[in-house]
């Protein structure tokens, strides 16, 4: 049996792709991207863990208590409120992905009652 | 047959030890015994990067596999004495990023202390074991990176470390001319050494198919069901192909963690979960494409083990690594759009004759590649060639 050449089948994989007419969008997929960022920095924290090993690190740890402990009054109320807006902002991604999804599935269902085959959707381009 | 030790480095090892590059290092290790080179292996005595500092292992001399282990402590970074010694001249953010791995000073003190008197290879390229470690022997390191096409790749530490060992030992061609562009080399500092897989596992693709109660085409897809896999991407192709067609095949999910379906794959996806490799093997048997969309592979295991049971793989376009393997073996076909994954699961559904041969071409070829004894022999050749 003669060797079947991949470069030769994806070069007739490649013409039937371009015939299939045009490319569907899945804006879903942008939007999923976006949630396991979110979901693990949605929370900002004031402050976070110092660490110093040397005593020169030490010393600056510190330093940034002190900084920290002197700013509190100004920085703690506004990443308060980012917290809550990126709260907001993340409930609004999950609620529109789920009715994103719950769209697609009435939109699916539909679309398998008609299905088509390879060569009938071709036609109708 | 060489004399000098071959001791690998990297930053996690052992039975409980998780991760591809890990496992690739033990069975790298094990081949290297039994082809009679001595060999050593040294890590920290964490675990896996599930808890990349807290110790796990005792520290000291221990033994794997009738391998002698050495481990050191663990900790982020590296101590300011490479950075003194050695000099540092990048960006801010990716000594930051350096700082922010695991690695071990004691680890590097012991290597500086026997520097002359081994061979290293370093595993994995972003960690400072690796990093600091081919600084500290110069030439008489060699690197095995498990590189893939992300931004990290990109930094000018990678290119730093890729230039300064002796050889940089590459799993496949896709990511040897990764590395070749990425670090400007010539193609002969970078030898394609591979990797085995265990090729004793036979499927039985009947059997899967009586206990899941399956007739019909089957899809299947192992590996974390994520982004780092591209899988949402599989799911929204497959989502958007039964819309067009009949529901004509079936989607087999493999692999650890939760599996998110939207409502309209509830029916047309298995969720086959973490399974036995015995269990693997016999789905991989039973499917009739095994795809693999992920972007960032360095090797990609599974589509060997696909193709060691005879079915043909479809892959990603823009995946380098896996698309080579499919010239290569002329096993499986690769997409870059909705309209090409159509087009591929379409002829390989519709023509078997095709994805037969295809599978079987795959099946010849691992078994000709992906031997591990041939793998060891390609890895002394790389070490040990002046």
């Amino acid at each position: 049996m003669s060797t079947l050449n991949v470069d030769e089948l994806m070069r007739e994989i490649e013409a039937a792709a371009a015939q299939a007419g045009a490319e569907p969008q899945f804006p879903q997929l942008a939007m999923q991207q976006l949630l396991p960022a979110l979901r693990e920095y949605h929370a900002v924290e004031p402050r976070p863990p110092l660490i110093g090993r040397t005593r020169y690190e030490r010393l600056w740890v510190r330093i940034n208590q002190l900084l920290r402990r002197i700013a509190a009054h100004a920085v703690e109320p506004a990443v308060a409120q980012q917290n809550e807006s990126n709260a907001a902002v993340l409930d609004a991604l999950e609620q529109l992905l789920r009715a994103d999804a719950g769209l697609r599935a009435v939109v699916t269902a539909q679309r398998s009652a008609r299905v088509t085959t390879p060569q009938e959707e071709r036609n109708a381009h | 047959m060489p004399t000098e030790t071959i001791t690998i480095v990297l930053p996690w090892y052992g039975a409980e030890t998780a991760g591809g590059a890990e496992a690739q290092a033990r069975q790298l290790v094990q081949s290297l015994r039994e082809a009679g080179v001595a060999v050593e292996v040294w890590a920290t005595d964490a675990r896996d990067a599930r808890a990349p500092l807290a110790a796990f292992y005792p520290r000291g001399l221990d033994e794997v596999d009738g391998v002698p282990v050495r481990r050191f402590p663990a900790n982020l970074g590296a101590a300011q004495q490479w950075t003194k010694q050695y000099g540092f001249e990048h960006p801010i953010p990716e000594y930051n990023l350096l700082q922010s791995l695991t690695g071990s000073d004691a680890l590097l003190q012991a290597v500086a202390a026997e520097r002359d008197q081994r061979r290293w290879v370093f595993f994995l390229y972003a960690y400072p074991t690796s990093f600091w470690g081919a600084q500290i022997v110069g030439e008489r390191g060699y690197l095995v990176p498990c590189l893939h096409d992300e931004p990290y790749a990109y930094n000018s530490t990678t290119r730093t470390l890729l230039r300064s060992v002796r050889r940089v030992l590459a799993n496949s061609v896709g990511e040897q001319q990764l590395i070749c562009r990425l670090a400007d080399l010539p193609s002969d500092r970078v030898p394609v050494v591979g990797e085995g897989i265990e090729l004793h596992w036979r499927g039985d693709g009947a059997h899967f198919r009586r206990e899941h109660n399956l007739t019909g085409p089957l899809i299947f897809f192992t590996g974390r069901r994520d982004h780092s896999k591209n899988f949402p991407l599989l799911l929204a192709y497959f989502e958007e192909y039964l819309a067009r067609r009949e529901p004509r095949a079936t989607l087999l999910a493999g692999g650890p963690g939760p599996l998110d379906l939207p409502p309209a794959l509830q029916s047309a996806v298995v969720d086959l979960g973490f399974q036995s490799q015995q269990a693997k093997h016999d789905a991989y048997a039973a499917a009739d494409i095994f795809c693999m969309p992920g972007l960032l592979e360095s090797f990609s295991i599974v589509v060997m083990e696909a193709w060691l049971q005879g079915t043909p793989v479809l892959v990603h376009g823009d995946c380098p690594v896996t698309v080579a393997h499919c010239r290569q073996a002329n096993g499986g076909l690769w997409f870059r759009s909705y309209r090409q994954f159509e087009a591929c699961l379409d002829r390989l559904l519709d023509d078997r004759a095709t994805a037969r041969q295809l599978g079987s071409q795959g099946q010849a070829w691992v078994r000709r590649e992906c031997r591990w004894e041939d793998v060891a022999q390609r890895f002394i050749a790389a070490v040990f060639e002046e």
